[in-house]
């Protein structure tokens, strides 16, 4: 059994300590809004905070979390998220949507270290989550409406 | 194209005599045709397969299509709004069931592709809101004793503003259901728009950022075995024999079952099933195309197309000029990776799945479990990308049934990333050739000329485990597919319809079919087609020493829609200025009758191409969602950035030589360019955009490196 706290709870769960946490979150605790895509770290869908560090959760061994805090875009409650996730909204960023909560988790790091991003600071930190729906444009808007708000700037929303 | 699929298969059906075809889906479409909704209900007012209104209060519209990222879910929200007039917002949406009343018109099957959904749907949708909305009023009069026209409905209630009195849409559920419907529908006027052109914001964002969303990869009871298959690595190769003995002993592993497909491993976790594949030790038959590769694929496409000239002895005048242009096979690399969910119990099956084609993923279940279709009930979900690859009859549907059938449990089958691009499905590789006679600045014909792998023969041959008894020869498969391919335009659709004044336009085709399964890929032959003459068209300005938009300009009908898009493209995009070091390029498309005009930016930094901004102006008729739009527009340009610049697959020993994004890698944020979407405000019906722009992406950018550089480029992926 390996203990591992996801989203401020503590879990035991009976698996091998080689298993990706991905599949550990996906498969044995059932948090689904952590995804699979390219299983080898190359895309960002599976992105999870490991004490606020945005990590690939496809290949991060389980065993490697225990006694570290793990957050899945489902735990994820701070007024960036917030901000984050009503600028996504404003400009329409998701299309097929499964990049996405990866994209959040990127950017909610990028955020907490850079609260007024420059755009070559947004390629550096969003660059390794891909989207094939192409939501680029409007993911980098939504960062920098978020930004704006969370600096208590009147923003205009671009539409 | 001219013949449905369905007709196609009439037609191979013809061309193979007396072979009776299409055994299981006759069958299910008798069953169907007495079958009730999936979601019917014995309480609510449902006047049609698409919208009901519950006496609590509910207005529920069916979603048939499938939601993959190009806003169909809120564009038919919207059109069902305007005729409610209620919020989209109120109206609740559930993923529909199969049923005959959700077949697309164009293919006789359920199917999202094609840039279909809006064109055919449009018009239903409106005539089925129009309905309930009519019929409802029709109750109000009753019920308040006063006449239709005195009655206004506003956000699912009636009101009778003389009175005061007002009703709530569910309090007249049951009066309704006993009024007939009515003969003249009424349509709200276009002037009373207020969802319609300005409803801006998709309704399913708020659970697709908070992880609450579910894709078919999330679906499925929790308790379902989880399996990988291994698949022969070489197209038409087989198993020849396999040790399964280290891997039966590895954690988590449930069992190691030969199937059709392949070898499976059946697990308590995907990592498990997938470790212990690695454990299985293999040895394949690389079959008949094991000595296939891009090269010699390319080489006899090149020779088939030397034989044609011989035949038809072109002309070469003063004035041809003829080039050769070439694209490689493409993957579709959808995020969310292939995946399906059965569980069969007894002769039922559930299945769930995010899908283009939820019925032929059904009918294939039904065949994997050995049960009959109309058994079988498919759950739909969101689909993390579609591009036009979750559009048939999947092998991996199939297996997961004869898996569950085999455990007699669950069984969710994922395709990893590597299995995704190498035992997929692929864009046709082709070799093009075009001629065409000028005369200073005038055109005197035009000839077109493609050696390709036909997508309606791999189209059969994907159908087969749903169309085909499962005793038919491969040998008779392949003269029902060969025949069929006489009806193969899919891949010249955009040279037949050539919108420039060229004089004669001559088409041929000539199909050379491998072992690469080909299918549609997000735009079709105007994939490359788009590069290919619009690339040309570019030389042919060249030649007449005339500026590539008005050269276009001087051979468009200046009264039409093509016309249109150019010009105000070279108006947007300020054409004929450039900042020092960029460089611009043009290119227009037609499909499915959306017009796009595009200019992309350029620099060229010794080998490099940066493409620094995309100027598109688009015209897909009247707008139900105009951002929306913008977003797909977008997702094109972005889509068609990968493919010019980046991508390709290439074959060697019969095999993909690619695996992962690492070696097919799709644009990311850093190369995103700047993507300025401007829209004809059109009255005419609205048309398809997601596929409309990818075509112009790749012409467009190697125009402006041919100003940048002098340097024609005829080869896709795009290098210097």
């Amino acid at each position: 059994m390996l203990k591992i706290k996801v989203n401020g709870e503590t879990k035991s769960v009976d698996v091998d300590p080689d298993m990706p946490l991905l599949w550990v979150l996906r498969e044995e605790t059932h948090l689904t809004g952590t995804k699979f895509s390219c299983g080898t770290g190359l895309c960002g869908a599976c992105t999870v905070h490991v004490d606020g560090v945005p990590m690939r959760s496809c290949v991060l061994p389980v065993s490697k979390v225990q006694n570290k805090n793990v957050t899945t875009i489902e735990g994820m409650t701070s007024p960036v998220v917030k901000a984050l996730q009503e600028a996504w909204v404003a400009e329409n960023a998701p299309q097929c949507g499964y990049c996405q909560s990866g994209q959040i988790m990127s950017a909610a790091a990028l955020l907490e270290a850079k609260p007024k991003p420059s755009d070559g600071d947004i390629d550096d930190a969003m660059s390794g989550n891909l989207c094939r729906c192409g939501t680029y444009q409007r993911i980098r808007r939504a960062i920098h409406l978020a930004a704006d708000k969370l600096a208590g700037q009147k923003v205009t929303e671009v539409r | 194209m001219t013949l449905s699929r369905r007709e196609f298969l009439a037609t191979g059906a013809a061309a193979a005599g007396s072979l009776i075809i299409g055994v299981q889906f006759t069958q299910a479409e008798e069953a169907e045709k007495k079958a009730p909704w999936p979601h019917a209900s014995a309480t609510d007012f449902q006047p049609n397969a698409f919208i009901q209104v519950t006496p609590d209060n509910r207005v529920i519209l069916q979603i048939h299509k499938q939601e993959m990222g190009q806003g169909i879910m809120t564009g038919l929200t919207t059109i069902v709004a305007e005729e409610l007039y209620m919020s989209p917002e109120s109206i609740e949406r559930e993923f529909s069931g199969v049923h005959k009343d959700f077949i697309n018109p164009q293919f006789g099957m359920m199917l999202t592709n094609a840039s279909s959904s809006i064109i055919t749907c449009y018009q239903p949708i409106r005539e089925a809101a129009a309905t309930v909305r009519m019929v409802l009023l029709k109750a109000a009069a009753k019920q308040l004793q006063v006449p239709v026209n005195s009655l206004r409905i506003e956000q699912a209630v009636i009101h009778h503003d003389a009175s005061g009195r007002k009703v709530e849409l569910g309090a007249l559920v049951a009066l309704a259901k006993t009024l007939p419907i009515p003969g003249k529908l009424e349509f709200t006027p276009a002037s009373d728009y207020r969802y319609v052109g300005k409803v801006e914001r998709r309704l399913e964002s708020a659970e697709k950022v908070n992880g609450s969303v579910q894709y078919g990869i999330d679906l499925g009871p929790e308790d379902a075995l989880v399996a990988s298959v291994a698949y022969c690595p070489h197209f038409g190769g087989k198993l020849k024999r396999f040790d399964a003995s280290k891997a039966k002993k590895m954690k988590g592993v449930v069992d190691v079952v030969e199937i059709e497909h392949g070898v499976a491993v059946v697990a308590t976790n995907y990592w498990y099933a997938q470790q212990a594949e690695k454990a299985l030790e293999i040895e394949w038959d690389p079959g008949k195309f094991g000595n296939e590769s891009s090269a010699s694929i390319a080489a006899e496409q090149g020779k088939i197309l030397d034989q044609g000239e011989a035949d038809s002895a072109y002309p070469q005048a003063d004035g041809a000029l003829v080039a050769e242009y070439t694209a490689p096979y493409m993957a579709y690399m959808t995020m969310e990776p292939l995946n399906a969910t059965v569980w069969v119990q007894g002769d039922k099956a559930d299945v769930w799945i995010g899908s283009q084609a939820p019925d032929v993923m059904g009918a294939t279940a039904a065949q994997g479990a050995g049960i009959p279709i109309e058994n079988v009930t498919v759950h739909s979900t969101y689909t993390g990308g579609g591009f036009g690859r979750k559009n048939n009859a999947d092998p991996h549907v199939r297996d997961a049934a004869q898996l569950s059938r085999h455990t007699g449990k669950p069984v969710k089958v994922i395709l990893s990333r590597e299995k995704d691009v190498q035992n997929s499905w692929y864009r046709p590789a082709v070799t093009c050739r075009m001629y065409t006679e000028m005369d200073g600045e005038n055109v005197n014909g035009w000839r077109y000329r493609l050696c390709t792998p036909s997508l309606v023969y791999n189209l059969l041959k994907t159908l087969r485990s749903i169309q085909f008894p499962h005793s038919l020869p491969e040998s008779e498969l392949d003269k029902i597919a060969s025949g069929a391919m006489a009806d193969d335009h899919e891949n010249i659709e955009s040279a037949l319809e050539l919108n420039y004044n060229f004089g004669e336009n001559k088409v041929d085709q000539h199909f050379r079919n491998g072992g690469v399964p080909v299918f549609f890929w997000r735009s079709v032959g105007n994939s490359f087609n788009g590069f290919f003459i619009e690339s040309f068209v570019d030389e042919m300005a060249h030649k007449a020493s005339m500026d590539p938009l008005a050269f276009r300009l001087k051979h468009l009908d200046p009264k039409s829609m093509a016309y249109n898009v150019v010009k105000l493209v070279g108006e947007k995009s300020n054409w004929g200025s450039n900042e020092p070091g960029r460089f611009k390029g043009i290119a227009f498309e037609y499909i499915k009758h959306a017009y796009v005009g595009m200019v992309a930016e350029v620099s060229v930094d010794d080998k490099q191409i940066n493409v620094h901004k995309v100027v598109a102006v688009v015209d897909v008729g009247m707008r139900i969602n105009p951002d929306i739009i913008t977003t797909i527009i977008e997702s094109c340009v972005t889509w068609g950035m990968s493919s010019s610049l980046h991508d390709a697959i290439t074959i060697a020993d019969g095999s993909v030589e690619q695996s992962n994004f690492h070696d097919f890698s799709v644009s990311r944020m850093d190369q995103a360019p700047i993507i300025e979407v401007h829209q004809v405000d059109s009255k005419r019906d609205p048309v398809g955009a997601g596929e409309c722009a990818v075509g112009p992406v790749a012409p467009a950018i190697a125009n402006a490196v041919f100003q940048a550089t002098g340097k024609r480029l005829r080869s896709l992926p795009l290098k210097l």
